[in-house]
């Protein structure tokens, strides 16, 4: 959450960091409390946006890569299982090593030219790629299915219970992955690209290389949110690799803060609620997720939960009489 | 085949030599890659649509979608010039700004494609070729317009002041340049000519909520093939409009995947030559090879 060369927080802040931590544990117990079918469905939804989040905090907030295209991962992993599925009948068991190969070709593939782009050209170069591959998606729509997309994939497995259990340990999973790769020396030199790439290339360290790692690794854990997702939604879309997808990650980093782990857990509990709860409004939602996007950008840029936790903790120190410096 | 690729070529490609000459514009000037630039085309189409129905005059529609779109343009400056600090939040705001328009537009008029009369009817034969009116009227216009606009900009003082504060901010401020004034005038300057090229050319289109993003798209390819920040660069949106409607023309499935071959053709231009065909050098832009 702190890193050495991150925002520097309170021991306090850290400590109610912690707190929101303890309270995703809890979840844990959810099946043994409800079985509401729909529960278990928005959880899953909350934790596969988590993990996609994550991946996309690792290029976006710790290395400065500010992709626009992350959904192209997210959504070729969950069409090859789909095509495997339903077209060959292979168990999702045998798809998932072959979906996240393919994801990580794909990312391969838009990582060489990227890593070595910047600023605009770098977002731009993203965001060309998924509306490439959706293009090709529509050419052929016997194959791909066109706008139906492909439908009737398996369950992931036989419960819901089970599904949910899945999810929750490869969000967690894939959590302590990424914080060890954070908080080792690799994580140290990601920092340090974003703030001043040439110092670090003075140093004798291959940017571009590491770039080109962690690219792989993120659109590695993309494919595994986007092939977990073909499961529990049981049907593929074009949406699912476009630009409003693409999103998704990108506002739930900035709801929670670019280049926190665990701000994505608090981001993608807002996306999901706001997804959720404006089913009703079914007209109005994506309009009000741009108007979202706007209001954070403009006028929020440090992130929703910097701000909330700063009101816990100035109410802490108020109630002890004591002000303490926030840094 | 070739004469009728070449007519079609020069009809597109002047359109979008207006279109994509505001986006670079603003990007130059104010240092904006604006995703939002083709929201004010489509915006222009909705004005024009909507002036139409109320009034069903042309002569008095046009003129106010103009207007409109260029009160749109004023709108849309307040809102994408106050993020300026990093590359990927400006990018950000501005698609999300592009996003939240179009949306409002498909809450108030629906997800159907409006037609908008031609203001000629009609066709001509040029050596067989059969030629639309109103395309041939929309490309002579679009030139016109582009003409005036690079007079305006290399002989009056508001002009040359914008030159200035793309080619130097910091100078730009010591010669006494009001450098907000001039980044007002650029984005409303953007939206009049994306605002032409919407008035003439969508009627030949159908209207509907989502085609900002393929204008944003094309707009940005342009830009980048002709080198970021160079008026001469614009161009390439003739290359652009020849790979279109050779891939429309030459596959069935052309019209689905010509999006795909020219950003094809902008990811392999900006690795093999990142600062575009006819841009010189670099300039104020950072791009490492």
């Amino acid at each position: 959450m702190s890193g050495k060369l991150g925002i520097p927080l309170s021991q306090k802040m850290k400590k109610i960091s912690k707190r929101w931590g303890v309270l995703l544990f809890l979840q844990l117990g959810i099946p043994f409390v409800t079985d509401n079918p729909y529960y278990y469905k928005v959880l899953i939804i909350f934790y596969l946006y988590v993990i996609f989040a994550m991946s996309w905090d690792l290029i976006g907030g710790y290395l400065g890569i500010g992709s626009f295209g992350h959904a192209l991962f997210f959504g070729l992993s969950a069409y090859t299982t789909a095509i495997l599925n339903v077209k060959l009948h292979w168990p999702p068991l045998v798809n998932f090593p072959l979906s996240i190969l393919c994801s990580v070709i794909i990312a391969f593939i838009v990582a060489k030219p990227t890593v070595r782009l910047k600023g605009h050209y770098l977002t731009l170069v993203t965001f060309a790629f998924p509306v490439i591959v959706t293009n090709i998606f529509f050419a052929f729509p016997d194959f791909f299915g066109a706008d139906i997309g492909i439908s009737g994939l398996s369950r992931l497995s036989r419960s819901r219970v089970v599904d949910f259990y899945i999810a929750f340990c490869a969000t967690w999973g894939i959590y302590f992955i990424l914080r060890g790769v954070i908080h080792s020396d690799t994580g140290l030199i990601l920092r340090a690209i974003q703030s001043n790439e040439a110092a670090v290339i003075s140093c004798g360290i291959d940017t571009s290389r590491i770039k080109l790692k962690m690219f792989i690794l993120s659109g590695m854990f993309a494919g595994v949110a986007g092939f977990l997702y073909a499961h529990v939604i049981k049907i593929v879309e074009p949406s699912n690799l476009e630009v409003h997808m693409s999103m998704q990650p990108v506002v739930i980093c900035i709801l929670g803060g670019i280049g926190t782990l665990t701000g994505t857990f608090f981001g993608a509990m807002i996306v999901t609620i706001v997804n959720e709860s404006l089913r009703v409004v079914e007209q109005y939602r994506n309009l009000i997720f741009y108007l979202l996007i706007l209001v954070i950008v403009l006028f929020l840029p440090k992130g929703l939960k910097w701000y909330i936790d700063g009101v816990f903790h100035f109410l802490g120190s108020k109630l002890r009489g004591v002000t303490l410096a926030r840094k | 085949m070739l004469f009728k690729l070449l007519i079609y070529t020069f009809i597109s490609g002047s359109i979008y030599c207006v279109i994509a000459s505001g986006f670079s514009l603003v990007f130059g000037v104010a240092n904006i890659l604006n995703l939002a630039h083709g929201v004010y085309y489509m915006m222009a189409g909705y004005f024009l649509y909507t002036f139409f129905v109320t009034t069903q005059s042309m002569a008095v529609a046009i003129p106010l979608a103009i207007l409109c779109t260029i009160l749109f343009g004023l709108f849309s400056y307040f809102v994408i010039c106050r993020v300026i600090d990093s590359p990927f939040k400006t990018l950000l705001a501005t698609f999300a700004f592009g996003g939240a328009i179009s949306e409002i537009i498909f809450i108030i008029y629906g997800v159907s494609t409006y037609g908008i009369p031609n203001i000629i009817e009609g066709s001509f034969l040029l050596s067989d070729v059969p030629v639309v009116k109103q395309a041939f009227v929309a490309a002579l216009v679009a030139l016109l317009v582009l003409a005036a606009f690079v007079f305006f900009l290399n002989k009056t003082d508001t002009g040359r002041a914008m030159k200035s504060v793309a080619q130097n901010v910091e100078v730009a401020k010591l010669t006494g340049i009001n450098i907000n004034q001039v980044k007002l005038v650029t984005v409303t300057s953007a939206a009049f000519l994306a605002s032409i090229a919407g008035v003439f050319y969508l009627p030949l289109q159908s209207l509907h909520p989502s085609i900002w993003m393929n204008i944003t798209i094309l707009s940005f390819v342009i830009v980048v093939l002709g080198g970021m920040g160079s008026l001469k660069g614009i161009a390439a949106s003739y290359i652009i409009a020849f790979c279109e409607h050779a891939t429309t023309l030459s596959f069935a499935e052309g019209s689905y995947i010509k999006n795909g071959v020219y950003l094809l053709l902008m990811i392999i231009i900006l690795m093999m030559r990142p600062q575009g065909l006819f841009g010189k050098d670099l300039g104020p832009f950072e791009v490492r090879t």
